[in-house]
């Protein structure tokens, strides 16, 4: 029992940073229904950032984060603007394209910086409390914490602010926003900023729970996110949160039935299956083809 | 603004898209306090020649909005200066409450006053709009979302509308109804552009009227004398 | 050498022939004399494996315009596969081996690809994109658990088998294969469905047959790649083989450019020699690499040569076949007569909770002309989406031909005899004015898989006979010189005719035209009125249209069925219709009735 816990508890600290990236995803496929493959490196950003401000600049954790959160932010707006942008009108894989070579950029322009994988100080004293046979650490209980309070706010953020009206409404429909007065583009960057800045307090709770980081981090986490999205219903903000969870809890689940290897393999597998099943995802729903 | 100039005055405006010339080198002006009616078959350019005017077509030719020249605006600085656009099929995102949809068109009023003063003024026009405010929008009659429509492009105190045929899919007595609402709105001061299959109903109540056929204009007059032309008939049932 | 005659020799397929074999000679040649040193040889082997897998992916991703990002997948079964067999199965030292062995790589991979492909029936872009994602960590996570093919810690003892010669034959062989491919019956349908796969569907391609195919050939080819691959290296491990070796294959197919064979030899030469070239760079030629890779995609979105193609691989001019075919008119090929042709009743059909057809009847004899007019938003459009199938009624039955069709698959009512046109002309624009109408062909071509990759057997003969209806249907409506025209770049009118004749091409019985004088000038509806005229009369064709311009509908229906919020409200000639109360009321409004 007190196992089953302790491996729940695993799990929502491994899926509260795989719902923090997956929302990244889904924003901008909600407004743009493009596929920012290169989400997962703004992550991995995320957790270098994190790593400059806590091994060399000595910062604190809330600084840190700041850090973190609008320096990832920065870079998905840069990105967005240069780089996807001009690309609103072109065929859409030439987007997708585009978003793998801005994945690779980020990888290799890092890798260049950091040939070597670093190692990250705690950013706080981690204490470990145990009850029970049940150990909690202070590190999973700020990441859960944070996330869920981040998660929160950008509800709020969604549903109640002007912002997040304009935000849905432009991924509903976007020549009609504009004739409202919305003005898109700022509104998309707004998107991105928002995605990225997730993106990187993610990327630094990750950091920090699993510290060693190296260029190639964002890869295989960055599509298992995007794999949560995609379970949630790509675009549905609800879902990628959801989705996020449930990832974390079948990958743990796994690696506590079977050996840890078959992990990907069922992860994965479990994914095929539930799109033949609901090819939309748990939230996603078609929207009607016009002939 | 001199008493002579027209609100809006389109020039030589020629569309084309997708291969396809919509609109052939117009000329037409709306003067403040019309109501302007723009009538004329399916696939005439009616339509393009509202979206070139608010701004999502490309055009050649010129159009002018109280003598600015509107070219290279995008959309939202268009309707920042008070040009509201109900498009076809009425625009409506359905995946927002009426109270978002109404949120969302006051995006260009920065100071609260403005936002409130919009507000009032809508649901004092639409009664029916304040009952549904948490609904979401997707749940509404048609008739109901066309007034939300409307009432939406009034949030941000436009003084030029564009309507998109706001009678389409409606039953006749919703037509009558909003047709009531329309020139109640004019009254209040708000000029209106109105592009409509419905040729009686929209001359009807027009001060002017412009035919369109195949993206060319083939009459024009006050709403009365096209009324009674037996050549709008023709444009519409080719006899 | 001028350049003139350079251009010659660059347009002569003999250059081409004369090329490979000397190609042929040198890659014996070369490892035999020490002609290059080693490391160049070794280069120019990986810029074959890298010819066969960019060709391969090109083949789904540009030519069919999915996005898959499977291809790492297929090349590990097709290592693995190959290196287990030559290590564990078959003898060392027997020339067979190694041959065998990359054949049944690349039988392993086209199962994998046929699985693949399953999905892809009913998911498009992006979805394909997630599950062939998702495919990749299943292969490399299943690798890693199969101890007997040495798990996470990789797989070797295979013999430095790949060499020179066999790099350059199996990359000729993919060439030819997949040209040939491309220019047959199911290489029209795999460009039908990058355009548009649902006109593709209604024009009677089996979409499912050509994906499916698609599937297993590049994953074939991706097999073979992975063999070679395995036993160039002599080592491999499935880390070798995950997304960031597929995402390899996207740079190299989207910079040499999508949908072309040649765009492929010069985006894997280039991607290859390009990373040995810039090796002096170090790390930061991984830099440089995918900003070109961006820069590309803004200032050429479908790569160098995407969507244009070397002469040598071009579909050789073809001169028509032996003389005129039989005609295409209906008096060269005559059809039993049935009373009634369609016989719709009580058709209904809601979306949400608007109701778009309620209670929709209609009867059609086989020589009627119909129109269907009606108010925007009427339910016109959807009552011809229930008739081909693109919508599933939620009542109501439609006979045809005496036969129950309701409910049916778009390509099987149009193998039943129904044919369509669209309100958004839905042609294949890229693609040539006579490959649009030899498309329409595809479900009456004879010519089988094995014909259609090799070009053998019946293909010559299937392929000028379908090229051959094509033309002298084009020349029937004097449209023989436009042939080679690009489809979207017609005119207007004539890309709305071409639309018509397409759908003709398929054979049908009752053609609805979905508002064919939109968007024309009076003139050319004139044109169109006496061409409708003409394809009734010589081709024994119902025709059932939609239309708004009424001087069309009242001049050439006989009959006409007005619509008005999903029923028909009112019926009769066009000169009953026009007077008719409810219909002015429905178009003018109100007060025009009384």
């Amino acid at each position: 029992m007190t196992y089953l816990i302790q491996q729940s508890l695993n799990a929502l600290q491994l899926g509260s940073v795989y719902a923090l990236i997956a929302l990244g995803y889904t924003m901008v496929y909600g407004v743009l229904t493009m596929i920012n493959f290169a989400h997962g490196d703004f992550f991995m950003v995320g957790a270098f950032l994190c790593f400059l401000s806590v091994a060399r600049l000595h910062l604190p954790f809330v600084p840190t984060l700041l850090i973190s959160m609008a320096g990832v932010a920065l870079l998905a707006v840069a990105v967005e603007v240069s780089a996807y942008r001009p690309l609103r009108k072109a065929p859409r894989v030439s987007a997708i394209i585009t978003a793998l070579g801005v994945g690779i950029f980020l990888e290799h322009f890092t890798l260049a910086l950091s040939p070597y994988p670093l190692h990250i100080p705690p950013a706080f004293e981690n204490v470990t409390w145990n009850a029970g046979g049940l150990a909690v650490s202070s590190l999973q209980v700020v990441t859960v914490l944070l996330s869920v309070g981040l998660m929160a706010a950008l509800q709020f953020v969604v549903a109640r602010t002007p912002l997040g009206i304009a935000m849905r409404a432009v991924s509903w429909d976007r020549d009609t926003a504009s004739l409202l007065g919305v003005p898109v583009n700022r509104v998309i960057s707004a998107t991105f900023a928002i995605g990225g800045a997730l993106g990187g307090a993610a990327g630094m709770l990750y950091a920090l729970s699993y510290p060693v980081i190296d260029p190639y981090m964002g890869v295989l986490v960055g599509w298992k996110a995007f794999i949560s999205a995609v379970v949630g219903g790509i675009g549905d903000i609800r879902g990628a949160m959801l989705g996020g969870y449930i990832l974390a809890a079948v990958e743990i689940a796994v690696a506590v039935a079977l050996p840890s290897t078959y992990r990907d393999f069922v992860a994965f597998s479990l994914l095929i299956v539930l799109l033949i099943f609901r090819p939309y995802g748990i939230f996603g729903r078609p929207r009607p083809q016009k002939l | 603004m001199s008493a002579g100039q027209a609100l809006l005055e389109v020039r030589d405006l020629a569309v084309s898209y997708g291969g396809i010339q919509a609109v052939k080198g117009i000329s037409l002006e709306v003067r403040q306090g019309e109501i302007v009616a723009l009538v004329g078959a399916n696939g005439a350019g009616k339509t393009s020649t509202l979206r070139a005017i608010s701004g999502l077509l490309p055009y050649s030719g010129e159009i002018r909005h109280e003598g600015t020249l509107l070219r290279g605006l995008p959309p939202h600085r268009i309707a920042a200066r008070g040009i509201a656009h109900v498009p076809e099929g009425r625009g409506i995102f359905a995946n927002l409450t009426v109270d978002e949809n109404l949120k969302l068109s006051a995006w260009p009023c920065r100071s609260r006053a403005a936002r409130d003063r919009g507000t009032e003024r809508v649901f004092a026009l639409f009664p029916r709009l304040k009952e549904r405010l948490g609904q979401p929008s997707g749940t509404l009659s048609g008739g109901e979302q066309q007034m939300l429509a409307l009432g939406r492009a009034l949030m941000s105190g436009a003084g030029l509308l564009l309507l998109d045929e706001p009678s389409m899919g409606l039953s006749p007595l919703l037509v009558k109804e909003i047709l009531a609402m329309l020139t109640d709105i004019n009254r209040q001061g708000v000029t209106i552009l109105l592009v409509e299959q419905n040729a009686n109903m929209a001359l009807r109540m027009a001060s002017r009227g412009y035919v369109f056929g195949s993206g060319q204009l083939e009459l024009s007059g006050t709403g009365q004398e096209l009324l009674g032309d037996p050549r709008v008939r023709k444009a519409y049932l080719g006899a | 050498m001028t350049w003139h005659t350079a251009g010659a020799l660059f347009r002569d397929r003999r250059t081409l022939y004369a090329l490979t074999a000397t190609g042929f000679v040198l890659s014996w040649a070369i490892p035999r004399f020490g002609l290059l040193d080693a490391y160049v040889q070794l280069i120019l082997m990986y810029v074959g494996i890298n010819v066969i897998l960019c060709l391969s992916l090109n083949l789904i991703n540009g030519f069919m315009g999915e996005f898959s990002v499977g291809h790492a997948g297929f090349m590990s079964a097709g290592a693995y596969t190959a290196s287990l067999l030559t290590v564990r199965v078959f003898p060392h030292g027997v020339a067979w081996a190694f041959p065998a062995a990359c054949l049944a790589g690349g039988c392993a991979a086209a199962l994998l690809g046929l699985l693949v492909a399953l999905p892809s029936f009913k998911t498009r872009g992006d979805y394909l994109a997630i599950v062939t994602l998702a495919f990749v960590f299943i292969v490399k996570s299943a690798v890693e658990n199969i101890d007997a093919v040495g798990g996470p810690r990789g797989f070797l003892g295979m013999d430095h088998l790949t060499t020179l010669p066999w790099v350059f034959a199996w990359t000729v062989g993919t060439v030819f294969v997949i040209r040939n491919f491309i220019y047959s019956r199911y290489g029209r349908g795999v460009l039908a469905v990058r355009e548009d796969e649902t006109a593709a569907e209604f024009m009677g391609v089996d979409t499912r047959q050509v994906k499916v195919l698609t599937f297993v050939v590049a994953s074939f080819f991706a097999g073979v790649a992975g063999a070679l691959f395995a036993h160039l290296l002599q080592y491999i491990s499935p880390g070798m083989f995950d997304i960031v070796k597929s995402t390899e294959m996207l740079v190299m197919v989207y910079l040499g450019g999508v949908a072309s064979i040649g765009g492929s030899l010069l985006g894997a030469s280039l991607y290859t020699v390009l990373l040995e070239v810039l090796r002096p760079l170090a790390m930061w030629r991984m830099v440089l690499m995918p900003l070109l890779l961006v820069l590309l995609m803004i200032f050429r979105p479908r790569g160098i040569m995407g969507m244009r193609e070397f002469p040598w691989f071009r579909r050789r001019p073809q001169a028509r076949g032996g003389g005129r075919a039989a005609g295409v008119t209906a008096a060269a090929q005559p059809r039993a007569q049935v009373p009634i042709l369609l016989d719709v009743s009580g058709l209904t059909h809601r979306f949400g909770g608007l109701t778009a057809v309620s209670g929709f009847g209609l009867r059609m004899s086989s020589s009627d002309l119909v129109g269907i007019i009606g108010p925007n938003g009427a339910g016109k459009t959807t009552v011809f989406n229930l008739i081909t199938g693109a919508y599933r009624p939620d009542k109501g039955r439609i006979l045809f031909a005496g036969q129950d069709i309701t409910g049916r698959r778009p390509g099987e009512i149009n193998a039943a005899g129904i044919a369509r046109t669209f309100q958004n002309i839905r042609l294949f624009k890229d693609l040539s004015v006579l490959d649009n109408i030899m498309t329409a062909h595809y479900a009456r071509s004879a010519c089988g898989v094995a014909e259609a990759l090799s070009h053998a057997g019946r293909y010559r003969a299937d392929e000028s006979r379908v090229r051959d209806h094509a033309l002298d249907l084009l020349a029937f409506f004097e449209m023989e010189g436009q042939a080679s025209a690009c489809a979207g770049s017609l005119p207007y009118g004539l890309q709305r005719r071409l639309e018509i004749v397409r759908a003709l091409a398929t054979r049908p019985r009752l053609l609805l035209l979905d508002e064919p004088a939109a968007g024309m000038n009076p003139l050319e509806v004139d044109q169109l009125m006496e061409f409708i005229r003409r394809v009734r009369a010589e081709f024994a064709v119902a025709i059932l249209l939609i239309e708004h311009q009424m001087r069309l509908v009242m001049s050439v229906c006989e009959r006409v069925e007005v619509l008005d919020f999903g029923t028909t409200i009112a019926a009769g000639t066009p000169a009953q219709i026009q007077s008719h109360p409810r219909v002015l009321e429905a178009y003018l409004g109100q007060e025009a009735a009384s």
